[in-house]
């Protein structure tokens, strides 16, 4: 698969030009991420798949339209947080975030620059996916970081070729027989 | 201290987009440390679900804004189509079986069989009573009805195969009264008409239940790989799969004795108790042990009953019942653990029988088409 070895500018290019496949790579790399870190704020798993899904929607359907000012990862960790702050305004949720605000007034420390927060809310969706159970982990990271070669993760790792072939191999199987390969955008 | 009201006056500002750069920044710099340090509060599998939900809802896309009036219906129709999935996946999930599993399940075996006349000709034989006999008019089923196509065939003895695929079972009685209850991808091969014979020899491949009208001066014996089994007034089971590694005769009642084939020098004969089970394995030789006899019959009164069982024999079971292939994920361990215990019934759709199998055994299992796969 060719998409697998672009990385996020050459998808978000090819996104724009109207790639489908550009579309359903970005999808693998970023849709997990998005999920784990919405469920962790919000604890409602039905409004954050319907947040996921219609962040991914918005993204096709807006993808001419769409300044990806920084990073097309910024671009989506951004939008979760938006999408998770329009929640918290429509005031259907559990409240405890109101507590947390009120805190924060009181002691929290405030971060002036745009491009700081930024990077931390990276580092902070980064923590999280590091943080998760060593399967789910190994599953995202092949979904997400996949244009690597088998030859570049067993480097890495320092395994044999082969013990990565099949390891990428049958984490594969198990991802897509488990969430129904014929779901799969592109596979 | 921020009142409440403070707060979500602010975060109304924030979805109107109406902040000043100072509220945004204290918005965005309170999200950054919110729950950074919870655990993610979901399971593996209650995660990989939702995972598969969002893949659900979100492969009707891409959508395009430049569609007309008929795609616009077709968006609707695709849309429904996802609630109606999304609806069915709720279904089964609240069944609380495992998504996969249930999305990809499969109908337990049926009552099914063919019979084959010597001439070659094979009839299917249709879910009807489950069962067929043979007797003076010939072979019919046993609430009298006609096998459509298959004539009189009971006047010239003729040697007649009742042959039942994986996931089918069928009964018969033979014409001299004994019922034989043939379990999956099993074969008898048997007279039409056993007069005139110095014994009533009928063939057997895979699983059966012997019920024997017994008769002195004309014995009855089961030839299986390796074995003949004679009836001494019995019923008895034999289970002579070609992948089980041992051929095994279970007495349930009566008298019957078993010789070994293969052990043509020291012509074994052995001379079976009720409850008393006869192993012989490749080389011919014989062992024995008393059993549960219900555990022997189990698949006969429609359940798969498990006394300790092997992971490996059970799933052989399995295989044939539900017509399936069954594999093992590569570096799998599977001694003769787990062991399993317990009863499953045979009328269970697959998903279930495997659900109890992963609760009890401590193995998961994955459904694609008719293959099985068994995994840590």
């Amino acid at each position: 698969m060719p998409y697998k070895h672009h990385n996020d500018q050459e998808l978000t290019a090819l996104l724009k030009s109207g790639d489908r496949l550009a579309y359903a790579e970005i999808y693998h790399r970023y849709h997990a991420a998005l999920y784990i870190h919405a469920f962790k704020r919000l604890q409602l798993r039905e409004e954050c798949r319907d947040l996921v899904h219609e962040l991914f929607t918005t993204l096709w359907i807006k993808r001419e339209e769409i300044t990806f000012k920084s990073t097309l990862s910024g671009y989506l960790y951004t939008s979760v947080r938006n999408k998770i702050f329009d929640l918290l305004a429509k005031q259907k949720l559990k409240k405890t975030y109101i507590q947390s605000i009120q805190d924060f007034a009181e002691n929290g420390l405030t971060t002036t620059d745009y491009l700081v927060r930024q990077n931390q809310l990276k580092a902070i969706i980064d923590q999280e996916i590091a943080n998760l159970p060593p399967r789910t982990r190994q599953i995202f990271e092949l979904s997400r970081k996949n244009f690597l070669s088998h030859q570049e993760i067993a480097k890495v790792l320092n395994l044999s070729e082969q013990t990565v072939k099949t390891t990428i191999n049958n984490a594969l199987k198990v991802l897509r027989s488990r969430l129904g390969s014929m779901l799969f955008l592109s596979l | 201290m921020m009142q409440k009201e403070e707060i979500n006056a602010l975060l109304q500002k924030k979805q109107a987009g109406n902040c000043t750069p100072e509220e945004i920044d204290f918005l965005e710099s309170w999200y950054a440390q919110w729950n950074k340090d919870l655990p993610l509060g979901l399971t593996e599998e209650e995660l990989l679900e939702d995972l598969f939900i969002i893949k659900k809802m979100t492969s009707t896309l891409p959508a395009e804004r430049k569609f007309g009036t008929l795609s616009q219906k077709l968006l609707i129709a695709a849309s429904l189509l996802v609630m109606v999935s999304v609806g069915l996946y709720y279904y089964l999930h609240s069944q609380h079986t495992d998504y996969n599993l249930a999305l990809h399940d499969i109908q337990p075996g049926s009552n099914k069989a063919t019979v084959t006349l010597a001439n070659g000709q094979k009839f299917d034989l249709k879910n009807l009573t489950g069962g067929v006999v043979v007797d003076k008019s010939g072979l019919e089923y046993n609430d009298g009805t006609d096998i459509n196509g298959i004539g009189s065939t009971g006047v010239a003895a003729q040697q007649l195969v009742l042959a039942t695929p994986k996931g089918g079972q069928y009964q018969i009685t033979l014409a001299d009264g004994t019922k034989v209850w043939l379990n999956a991808a099993s074969s008898l091969k048997f007279l039409s008409n056993f007069a005139g014979q110095k014994e009533r020899r009928v063939e057997l491949t895979g699983e059966a239940y012997f019920q024997v009208t017994h008769n002195a001066k004309q014995p009855f014996r089961v030839m299986s790989a390796g074995q003949v089994a004679e009836d001494l007034g019995t019923s008895f089971n034999i289970n002579c799969y070609a992948d089980e590694p041992l051929s095994k005769t279970t007495l349930v009642e009566g008298s019957m004795q078993i010789q070994s084939l293969k052990d043509a020098q020291h012509l074994k004969t052995v001379v079976l108790k009720p409850s008393q089970q006869v192993s012989v394995d490749a080389d011919g030789t014989i062992t024995s042990r008393l059993v549960n006899t219900e555990e022997t019959l189990g698949w006969k009164n429609d359940n798969f009953i498990f006394d300790g069982e092997d992971l490996n024999s059970a799933m052989r079971k399995i295989a044939r019942w539900y017509n399936v292939d069954v594999v093992y994920e590569p570096g799998l361990k599977i001694g003769t653990t787990p062991v399993l215990e317990g009863l499953v019934s045979r009328k269970s759709k697959l998903s279930e029988v495997l659900k109890w199998i992963e609760t009890v055994g401590g193995v998961r299992f994955k459904i694609e088409g008719r293959r099985v796969t068994v995994m840590k």
